[in-house]
């Protein structure tokens, strides 16, 4: 969440917890209030219910007294007036008119008068009537009984239904003037009812429900007998008091406070009922409707959700304003940090941030400051950088051209190691020989030399100075040198080499030594003389195809001691006989598990190998030191010599060809372009022999040129000699020419490039014109790669206009 | 190899001879090409006494061609052997170089 979510979250939240909680408050308070406010009614209510309870019971018992001593007294006037009438002589029925003219003007409805044994004889009303004690028999009338026996002045009578015809009536009584008898007078009671009704509690509780907002009210005695009750609905929504309405009322007549307690639908307010002393005589049970309080709540309810939401609203938009103008100038702030990356930054753009007077301003005012010192550091730096790259770059090409000026020296100096070694064996009709170097990475120290000593004798050299390097490519010229001048002096080997020693101990600053075998061979008397100053001995191969060491001559290497002696040892040669000189370059090598190539392995290797040239019995033995190596790198110069004596029939010790009938030539060259013009020499003389068309001899040529520059300028990539043998032969009307190679693999058929031949002088290339031309020229040209060996065969069918068949 | 070169007017003729293979390419492609950079005027490679070419040599002749190009020097090409001629065809060299039978018509070509 970002921080102005957060932001918005947090006042939104607080705001909308703000208005609920006060709402809640209000809410609350308000109900209270109105609660507060319905129990105080209800509890007037009460006390008014209460007084008017006592005053609806005094005042109409009050009246029925004024009213029972008024007609006491109407009663006592009857009795007189009796008495005096009867005294008087009235007639029975004349005094009954009397008194019915009586009680039509006054308030008197009755009167019964008997006679002394209780019969009624005078009435206003002509019923046949007898009072009797008999309280079960007459239970109103029996209680006028004690005034005809005397025993009662007066009975006052309270008003109530009369048994005959169950109208309330109020009977008042007073015994006779005269004689016993019962005077007693009837009044209509219903006025009396009519006021208690009037001034009563039902009417009351019926005008006070009427009036107000009450549910229901109820009037109880001290035994919860229901006094008086009203309600606005039927006894279904507003019961009897319940068991705990009649508790609470049981609770107050002990205490004399008022209870309220709210139910489901309305509030219940329970009040004492006191009389005129102040004695609680009951109860009154008021329920008040809550629907209203309802109402109210929820008015109260829905105006705080539309407030609350107002406010929400107001406070969500108000703090997404203040969020954006906290936030924005953040943004301004992290872009500025980008931009600063991105090398874009301009002051200007924090500006309005910087302006504010809060933290932020603050904040952006710092950052500018220190945006720009990282700005001029970092251009400070990137001058810096450039400066010292371009040094370096200075530092680095001067070291360049440094070490590729030491490198050309070192090349030059490792040329110049070979070059001052003598290249092909001379001409001679009795020996004939083959000696190659292939020194290691770094300059050493081996060598061989031949040279002839007058017409006869021939002098033959193969040595190995210690050590590597600059140092040992120094001794190694100087001990050359040393030992040709000495040489070229004709002194027997053993001679030579004591006087080369002690001339070589005279300048060997560097305590270098070097091994060097030295024989002279003198074709005449086939006699071979040597010596050995510590050089490991050479195998003589003999013509019948056996290899042995040739015996030694103990003696040390030479710088080491001077004035030590060197003895001579002499072999006589046998025709065919070939001597094989080597440096411990050639046993010393190693395959990758570290075995050593070894003198058995040599010895193994030269054995029958009596009829090869002496260059094929190199180059057998550098192939396979090759292939044991299996890749290993040379660690040390590889020399070798090979001597062979015998007829030769002053072969060109360059190119040998091996076998020159007269239908097949047969050419070995080494991987060097320079071979090619000899190879043209010897392909042109071979069809001049068999006076073969020029123009076959030059499609010839140019193919195997082709070939032959591919395998030498690609085919390799060490520097040692390799060979690449070359076979002619005519075959009726086919002219063949095979090549095989031991270079990498490599199809020119497949793997070289076909030239565009329509491009522009612009867009011409050079690549694939060879093999386009070998294979245009040739009819058939063919590619196998067997043991290690690439061979190509090209055939040619000569016809007698051969030369001119693709000229188009 | 040897290159003898002679001054015909505004041209330079140069006569490569015998061998020109993959061994003395270098050779000729320095003197040529130095030729072409140094001098002015129209170059004439007249090969009357050139007995043999292989791709090696081609390789100078093109690269001659481009470089005269770029120079703005007009280079032709002169007495061609048969042998030659046919392997100029079959490389295509032909068609972009401009070869004449003899000297005079090449030098009235220019």
């Amino acid at each position: 969440m970002s921080f102005r979510g957060r932001l918005i979250f947090l006042v939104t939240g607080l705001v909308t917890v703000a208005v609920i909680i006060t709402a809640g408050v209000l809410g609350w308070n308000t109900r209270q209030a109105m609660l507060e406010e319905a129990r105080e009614e209800g509890v007037l209510l009460a006390h008014v219910l209460s007084r008017t309870a006592a005053l609806a019971r005094s005042v109409p018992d009050e009246v029925e007294t004024v009213i029972g001593q008024q007609m006491i007294a109407q009663a006592l006037l009857t009795a007189h007036f009796v008495d005096a009438a009867e005294q008087a002589g009235f007639s029975r029925e004349d005094i009954v008119e009397r008194l019915k003219m009586l009680v039509k003007d006054s308030t008197l409805d009755e009167f019964w008068v008997t006679d002394s044994n209780g019969r009624v004889y005078l009435t206003n009303l002509g019923v046949e009537f007898t009072f009797s004690p008999d309280v079960k028999l007459q239970p109103q009338a029996s209680a006028f009984w004690p005034l005809l026996i005397g025993k009662k002045k007066t009975v006052i009578q309270k008003a109530r239904k009369r048994e005959i015809d169950d109208r309330h009536f109020k009977y008042t009584g007073v015994g006779g003037v005269d004689k016993p008898r019962i005077v007693q007078v009837g009044y209509d009671a219903q006025l009396l009812k009519e006021l208690s009704d009037k001034i009563g509690l039902k009417r009351m509780v019926s005008e006070l429900l009427s009036g107000r907002d009450i549910n229901a009210i109820w009037v109880l005695d001290k035994s919860s007998k229901t006094i008086a009750h009203a309600s606005v609905f039927g006894s279904d929504i507003n019961p009897k008091p319940s068991a705990g309405e009649l508790g609470a009322i049981g609770e107050i007549l002990k205490t004399g406070e008022t209870i309220s307690f709210l139910s489901e639908d309305s509030l219940t307010i329970v009040a004492p009922v006191s009389d005129e002393d102040g004695q609680f005589v009951g109860g009154t049970v008021v329920r008040l409707p809550t629907n209203d309080l309802q109402k109210v709540l929820q008015t109260q309810v829905t105006v705080a959700l539309v407030v609350a939401s107002i406010v929400i609203a107001v406070g969500f938009a108000m703090s997404n304003l203040l969020a954006r103008h906290i936030t924005n100038p953040i943004n301004r702030i992290t872009q500025a940090a980008s931009d600063i990356e991105d090398h874009t930054f301009a002051a200007a753009s924090l500006d309005s941030v910087a302006l504010r007077s809060d933290e932020l301003g603050g904040l952006a005012r710092t950052f500018r400051t220190m945006a720009h010192e990282v700005q001029t550091r970092e251009e400070y730096l990137d001058t810096q950088v450039a400066k010292r790259t371009a040094q370096l770059e200075e530092k680095n090409q001067e070291l360049e051209i440094a070490r590729k000026r030491i490198d050309d020296e070192l090349e030059i100096a490792q040329a110049m190691q070979q070059a001052i070694l003598p290249a092909t064996f001379p001409d001679h009709a009795h020996y004939s020989g083959f000696a190659t170097m292939i020194p290691a990475r770094e300059m050493g120290g081996d060598f061989y030399d031949f040279f002839p000593l007058g017409d006869d004798r021939f002098g033959v050299v193969i040595a190995d100075v210690s050590g590597k390097g600059v140092p040992a490519a120094f001794f190694m010229g100087v001990a050359r040198t040393t030992l040709r001048a000495v040489a070229l002096r004709g002194l027997p080997p053993g001679e030579c080499l004591e006087e080369a020693n002690t001339k070589l101990c005279s300048t060997n600053p560097m305590e270098l030594f070097v091994t060097v075998f030295y024989g002279i061979l003198d074709s005449a008397s086939s006699e071979f003389r040597y010596a050995s100053g510590g050089h490991n001995p050479p195998l003589l191969i003999k013509s019948d195809g056996e290899v042995e060491f040739l015996p030694g001559t103990s003696g040390l290497a030479l710088g080491i001691m001077e004035d030590m002696p060197y003895k001579d040892k002499t072999l006589k040669f046998g025709n065919g006989d070939t001597l094989f000189l080597y440096t411990d370059g050639i046993t010393e090598v190693f395959d990758p598990e570290e075995v050593e190539f070894g003198e058995t392995r040599l010895t193994a290797c030269l054995k029958d190998t009596q009829l090869m040239s002496p260059q094929a019995q190199a180059v057998k033995i550098l192939d396979t030191i090759e292939k044991f190596a299996a890749g290993a790198p040379q660690a040390d110069d590889i020399t070798c010599l090979v001597l062979r004596y015998g007829e030769t029939g002053q072969e060109d010790t360059t190119h040998t060809p091996t076998k020159a009938s007269s239908q097949h030539l047969e050419i070995t060259l080494k991987n060097d372009l320079a071979e090619i013009a000899g190879l043209a020499e010897h392909i042109e003389s071979f069809s001049e022999a068999h006076g073969l068309d020029g123009g076959v001899v030059f499609n010839f040529n140019l193919a195997l040129e082709e070939l032959i520059t591919n395998t030498v300028s690609y085919g390799y990539d060490d520097d040692k000699v390799h060979m690449i043998k070359v076979t002619i032969a005519l075959d009726g009307s086919q002219m063949r020419a095979e090549i095989e190679d031991d270079g990498h693999p490599f199809n020119p058929l497949e793997d070289a490039p076909e030239p565009d031949l329509d491009a522009d002088i612009e867009d011409r290339l050079i690549g694939g014109l060879g093999t386009h031309l070998v294979k245009t020229f040739m009819d058939d040209v063919t590619y196998t790669r067997n043991n290690g060996h690439n061979r190509i065969v090209l055939t040619k069918t000569l016809l007698l206009a051969a030369p001119k068949e693709k000229d188009q | 190899m040897n290159l003898q070169t002679e001054q015909s007017g505004n041209t330079t003729i140069a006569c490569p001879a015998g061998r020109l293979d993959s061994n003395n390419a270098k050779e000729f492609e320095a003197s040529l090409l130095g030729l072409i950079a140094d001098g002015e005027g129209n170059v004439l490679l007249d090969f009357s006494k050139l007995d043999y070419i292989s791709s090696a040599g081609l390789r100078v002749v093109l690269m001659a061609a481009k470089r005269a190009k770029i120079a703005k020097r007009k280079l032709a090409l002169c007495m061609l052997s048969d042998n030659i001629t046919e392997v100029f065809t079959v490389s295509g060299f032909t068609k972009i170089l401009d070869i004449h039978n003899n000297r005079e018509t090449a030098l009235a070509a220019f």
